[in-house]
């Protein structure tokens, strides 16, 4: 990781480092009384079932206030049942604790907390509260900017009841409480030069996202590239693949696809 | 009644002594255009701005404000935050009459004190830019490094007697 750090920073592009992150939140918040729209699709291959399963996502984002972030989400999937159906609900807060900003340079703390509802009964030992699990996460997010590099970790607890799981997986007993972690980098690769809000961006994402069950002994690590445009500094599309580096968990799908669409409204809440 | 007509003159006086024409916003703590779009329509939304002029890679915004209507710098410091950043520099550029300056005075310009730190005694004349060095108008460091500079507490809290002063320099 310190390797492509260094490798970021050598190549020292001429623009500020982004951290609108794909498969992870900053620790900035979205601008005071503005609405974000976002929609978006995970395609995984699963193996056990030797299908093609998908996973759709539309979220509602509000700045409540210069601090406070809320996500409202709801997720259509047929992950776990043979057709498309409604499948679980979320709520999501982030609320920035400290900033210290300068130019071309900001560190940022955050908390967040979550909690879901889903109809899955859950197979599998990976523990997860987008979708797949009924369940809570909180934790804390660092965002450090300097001057062409953003990177940003993100540590949290979650916790899904067994009551929203099958009671053993393939591999046995599943965990329900889990530690996650996450280590992600982004960089703005066009325009070179930033002259008119109109251009359109082409930012790179690195992630690295693990999770380590705290009550047994499972774990895993994915790595997950990722390239984003913006277009009129509005509208974000992304792109992402996720794949698994390391892991004794059973999983669903050792990767995924990652497309979304998201449309800022500046202003929208008076 | 004299001293009130002699005070009455000299606000007269000095209200004719300074005409702002522009001001300069850097904001600091941005990463990205969206960011920067997001501190543009903040500022324009400000009710005394009139034209926003940004420069996305500087980060900076050139600001004209509507011809007469009272301006509230702390305004456009409060859209930057909101927006989810800082303001890291604020220069004000006005036409100056024989305004006389020197360290630690107060001048009332338009209704609103201004104090002037770290500048030599000078009669301002023409076009002249003055900078703002309150704590929401420059970066943390710098707002330390200006405090050294001046003895009064009100740089601290911004206001005397229960109203807004401005620091500047030049």
């Amino acid at each position: 990781m310190r390797k492509m750090i260094w490798l970021f920073l050598v190549i020292g592009l001429p623009a500020a480092a982004q951290e609108l992150y794909v498969f992870s939140e900053p620790a900035s918040g979205m601008p005071a009384r503005s609405l974000s729209v976002k929609q978006t699709a995970k395609v995984i291959r699963d193996l056990n079932a030797g299908r093609t399963a998908s996973r759709h996502t539309t979220e509602l984002m509000f700045g409540v206030n210069r601090n406070l972030m809320v996500h409202t989400i709801g997720t259509f999937s047929d992950m776990y049942t043979n057709a498309q159906r409604w499948e679980s609900v979320r709520l999501y807060g982030k609320y920035r604790f400290f900033s210290k900003d300068d130019l071309y340079r900001h560190f940022r703390l955050a908390a967040f907390a979550e909690g879901s509802y889903s109809r899955n009964k859950v197979p599998f030992s990976e523990v997860s509260v987008e979708g797949d699990q009924t369940g809570v996460q909180a934790g804390i997010i660092a965002t450090q900017l300097l001057h062409k590099l953003a990177v940003s970790t993100t540590l949290s607890f979650a916790n899904t009841p067994l009551s929203s799981r099958l009671l053993s997986g393939s591999t046995g007993p599943l965990p329900n409480n889990a530690f996650n972690y996450s280590l992600s980098a982004g960089y703005l690769l066009l325009p070179v030069n930033y002259t008119d809000y109109g251009q359109t961006n082409l930012n790179l994402y690195l992630e690295l996202l693990g999770q380590n069950a705290t009550d047994q002994r499972r774990h895993y690590v994915d790595l997950a590239p990722a390239a984003q445009l913006i277009f009129n500094s509005q509208a974000k599309l992304n792109l992402g693949y996720r794949f698994q580096l390391e892991s004794n968990m059973a999983r669903m799908s050792k990767d995924s696809w990652l497309i979304s669409f998201e449309w800022l409204f500046l202003d929208a809440l008076k | 009644m004299k001293k009130i007509i002699l005070i009455a003159a000299v606000l007269f006086a000095l209200q004719t002594q300074a005409q702002v024409t522009r001001a300069m916003l850097q904001a600091s703590g941005l990463t990205c255009a969206m960011c920067s779009k997001a501190v543009f329509k903040a500022l324009t939304a400000v009710p005394f701005v009139e034209k926003v002029q940004p420069n996305i890679q500087l980060s900076t915004y050139e600001l004209s404000f509507k011809p007469g209507a009272k301006l509230d710098f702390d305004a456009l410091s409060k859209a930057v935050v909101d927006a989810g950043f800082s303001v890291s520099n604020l220069k004000l550029t006005a036409k100056f009459r024989d305004l006389k300056v020197e360290n630690e005075t107060t001048v009332t310009l338009e209704n609103q004190a201004y104090h002037f730190v770290n500048v030599a005694p000078q009669v301002l004349n023409g076009e002249k830019t003055i900078h703002f060095i309150d704590k929401n108008f420059v970066t943390a460091r710098d707002h330390k490094k200006y405090g050294k500079a001046t003895a009064l507490k009100c740089f601290g809290t911004g206001t005397m007697d229960g109203k807004r002063i401005y620091h500047v320099t030049m």
